[in-house]
């Protein structure tokens, strides 16, 4: 086990150094961060000025020695913009994300996982076509549209709920938090929602097509003729067969929503981290790009590995080496 | 079970032990602005960003403020200058308000002017733009600085509206970091806090030297989103939002509880051509076809601008025929935009010696400007109909000023011009100087424009200290690009505010767009 945890942490330092170099190869074709940054009648001295600040004065190879150098001491770098740490810029909306998101999956999962066994039990009746049909609807609907109609229908028209930011929040340990708050819930339902419905679908057709998959097999016969309990048969013998694939796209998806839920922190200025790249890309804030990028590699580095391990509690079998 | 049970409650006591709950204000004494970003810092000298100045806008103060009426006209006030006096052409006399005390206590004294301009000179990221025309600034006394100019500079007291005061004596207590935690200004508000992309708190300042303000709290959001912004204000979340979107325009004019405000803003949409090089990049088959002038007005008239008004703006824009702004100095009464006549354009093309026109590549940004898309492809319609096939050149938003600063891949570009402060000078002369003649001049000028008369136009300009001097050679510039067809305006922008019914509001045709203590709530 301490080997397989070594193994991977080596694999993570190699795939942030690879990644960090393709991002920092590709930051430097964006815009020229001190022409977006200073006024558009800037004059040429100001220019420079402000491309020495930036340290943007040397050649692409000197520049990227001195982000290596100083990677290794830690220091990723100001943010060009906020003249701030990039991490501390990053981490800053972390909680934010993290709070949309976590409720989101659980919201997908609650509801995905059930009705996956269901309908792929059921795979002919008319509430499971329904469902899948439904579910075909939640996975091509737009993000964007989606957030935007349930702003139009329970914010505007029925005022239920608030349309935008993250409401009262409760300080623990310097983050920002909303869901400790009555109205920090109010203003997480919407978001959440939003996120969810397309895991919700993907992971509800995935349980649908492990569980046909599964309940073919032999030993579900088997255990049907044994007289085990249809419920049992569902949930104990079949679904934790079933669920290997959907653990892996969870744990992708998961990931993938807390570095890239830019559209729908947008829609509902939520405050997260997906934002801050957007911007960081529009005005070439390169440092905060590159930590950015690197961080979400090293998320999903760790993510996988708590897939792997979850794994192995779902299936014995599975061994790690 | 039990155990699962003891472990949640352990963590819930840990959440409360670290949490300290946030107080909500009351909605009513308390005015939530929606924009359209974030600020980029809250150090007044540092940044030209909008959002930015839109906080150093209430947390401190000029030294002299601009007051707009309804029409979008200033009349300068004193502010932390009380009289400015020109002792020469290069010498100025500002007497400073006594008695006034920052935020944190610390008395406003000269000591402060001369370190506010001193930093805005030492900004590397936009702010040093504010104080360019500025040599040095001295202390004479507590409360009088001696001010002098690189060269006659009439217009310094407009300059003076957008230089910011802050403490002295508070940076050298905290330094640069301090300040950025905690802005301490004399103005109307004070700032409470700052969460990127949530929300900026400013309070009243009950000891503000002015008139009182009305409105106790300030909020701003940044709602990037043009439907979250309209929803949140229709949902009655935000009492005031920045850039209605077009299509909603009617929308929150009717709603029950809104009303539209808009006024012609700062913006000029307009085409810069090469009008002075022999060969031009984006034209391949010899020499320069803009370099006749029956080209050009045959480019300037082709354009049906009332046409794309409608089509492209649903009507909220203005058409126009120079980049400076109606109030600003510069501006020409008498100059009205190029009329439409496609007939004629056709005819003189064919004069011209273009009977089947001709083709040439037009650099253009994808969504730097509003609606900057469509309304090219619809310049580029209008041109085709006259046998003038713009190849639309689409750059992204952030490599767009990159690509045509140098001039020398830009026949021809599309660009908005701002008159915010209220005098075009600054902007003729980075964009028509001719380049690389006069230091600080045609920096941006990407077409390489170049006339002798208008250089000169614009250095007699800047050499002078009376206004008036000014205005007239400024005023004489626009009527030259005008006849030159150097540049083809198309429309001033104009800026939609939408606001809950009952609020005071007055918009501002510059930079510094809310100044929260002119406001009242009914």
């Amino acid at each position: 086990m301490l080997f397989y945890v070594i193994k991977r942490f080596i694999q993570m330092i190699i795939v942030i150094a690879i990644v960090a170099t393709i991002v920092f190869i590709f930051v430097n074709m964006l815009g020229d961060p001190a022409v977006l940054l200073l006024p558009p009648e800037a004059s040429p001295e100001e220019l420079a000025k402000a491309r020495a600040a930036m340290g943007l004065d040397s050649s692409p190879w000197e520049q990227y020695k001195l982000f290596v150098v100083n990677v290794i001491h830690g220091d990723l770098g100001n943010s060009f913009v906020f003249r701030e740490p990039a991490m501390k810029l990053i981490f800053e909306r972390m909680p934010a994300t993290l709070e949309i998101v976590v409720l989101a999956m659980f919201i997908a999962a609650l509801i995905a996982i059930p009705l996956g066994v269901y309908v792929g039990a059921h795979p002919n009746t008319f509430a499971s076509r329904s469902i899948l049909s439904l579910s075909l609807l939640c996975i091509s609907m737009p993000t964007f549209w989606f957030g935007i109609v349930l702003i139009l229908v329970f914010s505007v028209q029925l005022g239920w709920l608030p349309s935008s930011g993250r409401g009262d929040v409760v300080i623990v340990w310097g983050m920002r938090l909303s869901f400790l708050t009555w109205d920090g819930i109010k203003h997480l339902i919407l978001p959440a929602i939003t996120l969810a419905v397309q895991q919700l679908a993907t992971q509800l057709r995935l349980t649908r097509a492990g569980m046909m998959e599964v309940l073919r097999q032999d030993y579900i016969k088997f255990a049907k003729a044994k007289g085990v309990s249809p419920h049992d048969v569902l949930y104990g013998h079949a679904l934790k067969n079933a669920l290997i694939p959907v653990i892996t796209v969870y744990g992708l998806e998961f990931g993938g929503l807390v570095v890239f839920a830019t559209i729908t922190e947008t829609i509902f200025a939520w405050p997260g981290m997906g934002k801050l790249l957007i911007d960081s890309i529009n005005i070439s804030d390169r440092p905060v790009i590159i930590a950015y990028l690197m961080l979400a590699s090293m998320l999903f580095v760790v993510i996988n590995f708590i897939v792997d391990i979850l794994y192995t509690v779902v299936d014995p079998r599975i061994d790690l080496r | 079970m039990k155990r699962i049970v003891i472990l949640m409650l352990a963590v819930a006591m840990l959440i409360f032990c670290g949490a300290s709950v946030m107080a909500a204000p009351t909605r009513a004494e308390t005015l939530v602005i929606g924009t359209t970003g974030d600020a980029t810092t809250i150090d007044p000298h540092a940044s030209n960003a909008m959002w930015s100045n839109n906080i150093t806008i209430n947390v401190f103060d000029p030294l002299v403020r601009k007051v707009f009426d309804k029409a979008g006209k200033f009349t300068l006030v004193p502010s932390l200058a009380t009289k400015w006096e020109q002792k020469s052409d290069t010498i100025w006399i500002l007497t400073l308000r006594e008695g006034v005390k920052f935020h944190n206590g610390d008395p406003f004294t000269a000591d402060d002017v001369v370190f506010s301009i001193k930093r805005y000179k030492d900004s590397t990221t936009g702010g040093a733009g504010f104080v360019q025309p500025i040599a040095s600034a001295l202390a004479l006394d507590t409360y009088k600085v001696q001010i002098r100019t690189h060269a006659p500079y009439a217009i310094l007291v407009l300059d003076m509206a957008d230089i910011y005061i802050s403490s002295k004596k508070h940076f050298e207590k905290v330094g640069e970091e301090g300040i950025l935690k905690r802005p301490v200004g004399t103005g109307p508000y004070k700032f409470v806090e700052w969460i990127k992309e949530d929300h900026i708190t400013l309070d009243v300042n009950e000891k503000y030297w002015g008139a009182k303000p009305k409105i106790k709290r300030a909020i701003m959001r940044p709602l990037k989103n043009d439907a979250t912004r309209v929803a949140a204000l229709l949902s009655g979340e935000v009492d005031l939002i920045y850039n209605v979107p077009v299509r909603d325009i009617d929308r929150v004019a009717r709603g029950a509880n809104t009303e539209v405000k808009a006024i012609p803003g700062p913006d000029v949409m307009h085409i810069n051509i090469d009008v002075t090089r022999q060969r031009t990049p984006g034209y391949k088959n010899g020499k320069n076809p803009f370099l006749d002038p029956r080209v050009r007005e045959a480019f300037a008239i082709a354009i049906d601008r009332d046409s794309i008004i409608r089509n492209v703006y649903g009507g909220h824009a203005y058409p126009t025929g120079q980049l400076p702004i109606p109030g600003a100095y510069g501006y020409v009464e008498s100059i009205k935009p190029y009329p439409y006549n496609p007939e004629k354009a056709r005819q003189l093309l064919k004069e011209a010696g273009y009977p089947n026109g001709f083709e040439f590549v037009w650099d253009v940004p994808q969504q730097r400007y509003f609606n900057d898309g469509p309304c090219s492809q619809a310049i580029a319609g209008f041109l085709a109909k006259v046998g003038i096939k713009a190849k639309l050149n689409m750059i992204p938003s952030n490599q767009y000023l990159s690509y045509i600063n140098p001039g020398d891949k830009t026949t021809a570009f599309y660009g908005a011009s701002g008159t915010g402060k209220g005098d075009i000078g600054y902007w003729y002369n980075r964009m028509f100087y001719t380049r690389d003649k006069k230091e600080g001049a045609g920096g941006s000028n990407r077409t390489h424009y170049s006339n002798p008369t208008v250089d000169k136009l614009l250095d007699e300009a800047d050499s002078t200290a009376d206004v008036k001097v000014r205005k007239a050679k400024l005023e004489e510039v626009t009527k030259i690009l005008y006849q030159d067809y150097a540049i083809i305006p198309i429309y001033q922008y104009e800026e939609p505010y939408g606001l809950v019914k009952g609020l005071d509001f007055t918009p501002r045709v510059d930079a510094f767009i809310f100044d929260v203590h002119t406001m009242q709530k009914k």
